[in-house]
C-alpha cells in the first residue's frame, strides 16, 4: 500500500489551491451577480472543468484520484464552494457520463466546449415526487422517428439558470421501471424547454439553481446516452464519480477549517493563554483533524477503487457519508472556536456550515448513503 | 447472504449455465422462496429488478458467480427474463476466458 503523490498530483494539488485562493472568492468579485462567468472560464482555461474527460475532447485526461486530488485543492483554497460544486456538476454529472456513454456525433458536438467552460452542463433527475425514490420519476420521452418527445419537470438543477446542456432522465418505459429510464443530453435553448425562478440556497450562494421543465421537447435520437433502458445505469455511474471526486472539495474545505481554527486557537487569549492552551479546546483541534484525514482516507480509497474499475458502492457510500457528515462538524466547530466572531455573517465564517448542510442532501441523503451500506453489508 | 457453491469452469458450458444459481438467488433473496419463477419470467415487469435489487443482482454475479457485468450491459433487454440474464452472464464469461487465454 502507498499513500504518496505522485509529483503530477502534488503539483496540480498546489495550482488548484493557488488558482482557488486567488479567485474563488465568493460572489461578491465578481462581474456578474447571478453566475460568476468570467471566473468560470478560469476555471476551464486551468483545466478543472474537463479535468477528468479526454485529452482529445479538451480534457487533462485525470483519472478519478487525481481529479479528487485537484478538487480538494479548489475545496481548500475556496472562501465560498458554490463555483467549486457548480464546476463538479457540470463535469461529473453531465460531462462525464455525456464522455463515457455518448455517441461520437455528440462527445465531438459538446465536449470540447464543456471541458473550456464555454458551454455549461446541468443534470436533472430529480422531480417533485422521485428525491431519494429517484427512479420513480415521471419525465417521458416517447419515440418518434428518429427523435424522441420529453414532457416532465425537473425541480431542482444545479446551473439550470445558466445551463447550456441538461442531461435529462426520462422513461421511455414505464411498465420496465428501473430498467425504463433513458438519458438524453438535451440542448437547453431547445423549444419547450423553459426554468423557473432560481431558488435561494442557504449556502454554495454562487451556484445557480432552479427547476427546469419541459414541454414537447424533440431530441434527435445520437443525443441519447447509452441504450434505451440503460439511464439509470449511467446515473448510478455518474453519483460514484460525484459522491467519490465532488466531496473532495468538502475535504479541502474541512482542512481550511482547521487552519482557521488552529490560527485562531494560537492568536485569541482568554484567562491570560491561547484558547488554544486550554484543554477542551485543544480536544476540539485534535477531533477535526481525526475527522478529517478519516473522511479523506475513505475518499480517496474510493477514487482509487474507481479507477480499478472494481465494484466500489460500498466505499463510494462509506466516503460520501462520512465527508458530509465531518464537514457539517467542523462547520460547527468554526463557529464554536471562533465564539461571537464565529457567528457574525460579517466575517463570513458561518460560509462552511452553510455550504457543508447541502452535503447531508445532495448526491443522495446520509440516510439512503446507510441504506446503501447496510445492502453491501448484505442486510 | 448463503453462499452458493457453483464453479462456472467445472459446470456446464451451455449459454444456460448461470440459470440455477441465478434462480435460487432471486427466489430466496427476492421472492420470499416463492419458485413460481420460470425462466421467461418478465423480471421487470413483476418488479424484481429495481434501483436496489439490482445492486444486489451485480454484486452476486460479481462475488459468486465470477463476472463482472459492465454499465453498457445494465439495459432492459439482458434482465428481462432469467433467461436473458443467464446468457448474457455466459457470453461475458467466454468473452473474459478467451482474453485470459491470449
Ligand atoms: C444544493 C442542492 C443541489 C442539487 N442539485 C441537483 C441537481 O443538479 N440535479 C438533480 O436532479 N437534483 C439535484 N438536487 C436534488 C437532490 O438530489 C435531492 O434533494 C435529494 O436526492 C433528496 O431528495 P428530496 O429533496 O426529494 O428529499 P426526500 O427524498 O423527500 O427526503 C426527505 C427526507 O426523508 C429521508 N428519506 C427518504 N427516503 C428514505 C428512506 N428510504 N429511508 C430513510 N430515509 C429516507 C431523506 O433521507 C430525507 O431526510 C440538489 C439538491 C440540493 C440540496
Amino acid at each position: 500500500m502507498d499513500f504518496s503523490w505522485t509529483d503530477e498530483q502534488s503539483t496540480l494539488h498546489e495550482q488548484a489551491l493557488e488558482f482557488a485562493r486567488a479567485r474563488l472568492r465568493g460572489r461578491d468579485d465578481d462581474d456578474d451577480r447571478s453566475f460568476a462567468r468570467a471566473t468560470w472560464r478560469a476555471l476551464g482555461d486551468f483545466g478543472a472543468l474537463g479535468a477528468c474527460l479526454p485529452r482529445a475532447h479538451g480534457g487533462l485526461g485525470l483519472d478519478a484520484l487525481t481529479t479528487a486530488r485537484v478538487v480538494e485543492g479548489l475545496g481548500h483554497g475556496a472562501r465560498e464552494l458554490g463555483l467549486v460544486f457548480s464546476a463538479c456538476a457540470h463535469l461529473l454529472a453531465c460531462a462525464v457520463p455525456v464522455a463515457e456513454h455518448g455517441s461520437a456525433q455528440l462527445q465531438r458536438e459538446v465536449l470540447p466546449a464543456l471541458a473550456s467552460g464555454e458551454q455549461i452542463g446541468a443534470n436533472a433527475i430529480t422531480e417533485a415526487g422521485a428525491g431519494s425514490d429517484v427512479f420513480s420519476l415521471r419525465t417521458t420521452a416517447r419515440r418518434d422517428g428518429d427523435d424522441y418527445v420529453l414532457d416532465g419537470a425537473k425541480s431542482y438543477v444545479t446551473n439550470g439558470p445558466v445551463a447550456d446542456q441538461l442531461l435529462v432522465y426520462a422513461s421511455t418505459n414505464p411498465a420496465h421501471g428501473y430498467l425504463g429510464i433513458s438519458a438524453f443530453l438535451v440542448d437547453a435553448r431547445q423549444a419547450g424547454v423553459t426554468r423557473g425562478e432560481p431558488f435561494h440556497k442557504t449556502g454554495l450562494g454562487s451556484s445557480p439553481i432552479c427547476p427546469v421543465y419541459l414541454r414537447d421537447v424533440r431530441v434527435p435520437g445520437y443525443r441519447r446516452l447509452g441504450a434505451e433502458g440503460g439511464g439509470a445505469a449511467i446515473f448510478q455511474r455518474s453519483m460514484a464519480w460525484e459522491r467519490a471526486c465532488l466531496f473532495a472539495a468538502f475535504v479541502g474545505a474541512m482542512a481550511r477549517d482547521l487552519e482557521l481554527c488552529l490560527e485562531h486557537a494560537r492568536g485569541r487569549q482568554q484567562f491570560r493563554k491561547p484558547i488554544g492552551r486550554h484543554q477542551a479546546v485543544a480536544h476540539r483541534l485534535a477531533d477535526m483533524k481525526l475527522r478529517l484525514e478519516g473522511a479523506r482516507l475513505l475518499l480517496y480509497r474510493a477514487c482509487w477503487r474507481l479507477d480499478r474499475g472494481e465494484l466500489a458502492a460500498l466505499d463510494i457510500s462509506l466516503a460520501k457519508l462520512a465527508v458530509s457528515e465531518a464537514a457539517v462538524q467542523s462547520g460547527l466547530d468554526v463557529i464554536r472556536l471562533h465564539g461571537g466572531l464565529g457567528y457574525m455573517s460579517e466575517t463570513g465564517l458561518d460560509n462552511g456550515l452553510r455550504d457543508a448542510l447541502g452535503s447531508l442532501i445532495f448526491s443522495g441523503t446520509s440516510e439512503i448513503q446507510r441504506d446503501l451500506i447496510a445492502r453491501g453489508l448484505g442486510l | 447472504m448463503q453462499t452458493i457453491n457453483h464453479t462456472p469452469a467445472l459446470s456446464s458450458t451451455t449459454a444456460d449455465r448461470f440459470l440455477e444459481p441465478l434462480s435460487r438467488f432471486i427466489i430466496r433473496e427476492f421472492l420470499h422462496g416463492d419458485a413460481s419463477l420460470t425462466p421467461e419470467t418478465p423480471l421487470l415487469e413483476w418488479g424484481v429488478i429495481d434501483s436496489m435489487t439490482i445492486i444486489d443482482v451485480i454484486v452476486f454475479i460479481s462475488e459468486q458467480l465470477g463476472v463482472r457485468v459492465p454499465d453498457e450491459e445494465i439495459r432492459p433487454d439482458n434482465f428481462a427474463t432469467l433467461r436473458a440474464l443467464s446468457r448474457m452472464l455466459a457470453a461475458l464469461d467466454d468473452a473474459a476466458r478467451v482474453r485470459g487465454a491470449a
